[in-house]
């Protein structure tokens, strides 16, 4: 008998996260804001049958867009020179990665690692080089909101190193069974002009496992104080089980299989 | 994703369309969607987003037990 409310082989999955580490209260709504139109543009690109490299970079760059909430694209962290460079990374369930770091003419950064994937012999790609890439590059200014640069005086008047973090990411499992992940960041508030995070490293931000089909670390309950969202513990049947110990289990390896690195 | 105190988080997503998400660092904005009740999408979704502070990992699980039982 059919179980509707179950997922089944040939159903898209999109998950996608809008960053890590301290969220102010106030920002909360513009980030659930900005998770919404991402995951409405990357289904979007899964509904009409598109790839899951075609829904990522979608969910992703709908991310790079939001001036409200995202460190990624427009709006993103500036360096301790009051500039932006953005890092981002896409890869495929085979291990092809296109990845790029310190660009800073780019409105879509996912979308010109997704050109590193697609249009060149190379993996990772940094600074003047991977700008070439940019089919329309923008003045790097543009990327510098209102807020963005409010921060960057707030944290010159009185840090004295680098501070914050956060990265946009996106997983897509497509019709036809084919994964993808993508990632985006503008870095650290104050970073070094020049400094590279993980976001763009293959393996470390952007990864998988070679027992993707077995290593869930499924079936556990939460110990105490589980508070899933009305929205799926409503429509779903999300399991939780404590922090840290399966963390572990998801092994990730990045190496290249189909692109020399 | 890891903040620059070393805490972080993880997403993951299996081909069975498991979804797997966790983090111990003080928030987590994440968000999931996905097609329910027919292999041709547009139809019916599932979904969830939220900014959660609360630590942990959730993992929704893909295909029904007794699904793959049947394959």
């Amino acid at each position: 008998m059919e179980r509707p409310d179950r997922y089944a082989p040939g159903m898209p999955v999109l998950l996608i996260h809008g960053g890590a580490g301290r969220i102010a209260p106030h920002r909360r709504d513009a980030y659930r804001h900005g998770l919404a139109a991402a995951l409405d543009a990357g289904f979007a690109v899964l509904s009409g049958g598109g790839s899951a490299v075609d829904a990522v970079c979608a969910a992703v760059a709908s991310m790079e867009d939001d001036t409200a909430a995202f460190n990624a694209g427009t709006g993103s962290a500036l360096t301790a020179s009051g500039t932006v460079e953005c890092d981002a990374a896409v890869m495929d369930g085979a291990g092809r990665v296109g990845a790029v770091a310190c660009v800073s003419n780019a409105r879509h950064p996912v979308q010109l690692a997704r050109r590193v994937l697609d249009a060149s012999p190379h993996v990772l790609m940094v600074g003047s080089g991977a700008e070439a890439l940019e089919p329309e590059p923008i003045d790097p200014k543009t990327l510098i909101t209102p807020a963005s640069h409010a921060a960057w005086r707030r944290w010159r008047a009185q840090a004295t190193k680098p501070e914050g973090s956060a990265t946009c990411g996106a997983v897509a499992l497509d019709r036809d069974g084919r994964l993808a992940a993508a990632t985006s960041t503008g870095g650290v508030l104050g970073q070094a002009p020049g400094r590279v995070g993980d976001a763009p490293i293959p393996g470390r931000a952007p990864g998988r496992t070679r027992a993707s089909r077995s290593a869930a670390p499924v079936g556990a309950k939460r110990s105490s104080g589980a508070r899933p969202p009305e929205a799926w513990r409503s429509r779903s049947s999300a399991a939780t089980i404590p922090a840290a110990p399966s963390t572990t289990a998801w092994r990730r390896c990045g190496p290249q299989t189909a692109k020399g690195a | 994703m890891r903040s620059t105190d070393g805490e972080g988080g993880l997403i993951a997503l299996l081909a069975d369309g498991t979804i797997a998400f966790g983090f111990d660092t003080p928030q987590l904005a994440w968000g999931w969607r996905r097609s329910a009740g027919a292999p041709v999408a547009g139809t019916t979704v599932e979904e969830a987003w939220e900014v959660d502070s609360d630590a942990g990992v959730t993992v929704v699980p893909g295909v029904a037990p007794d699904r793959v039982d049947q394959r």
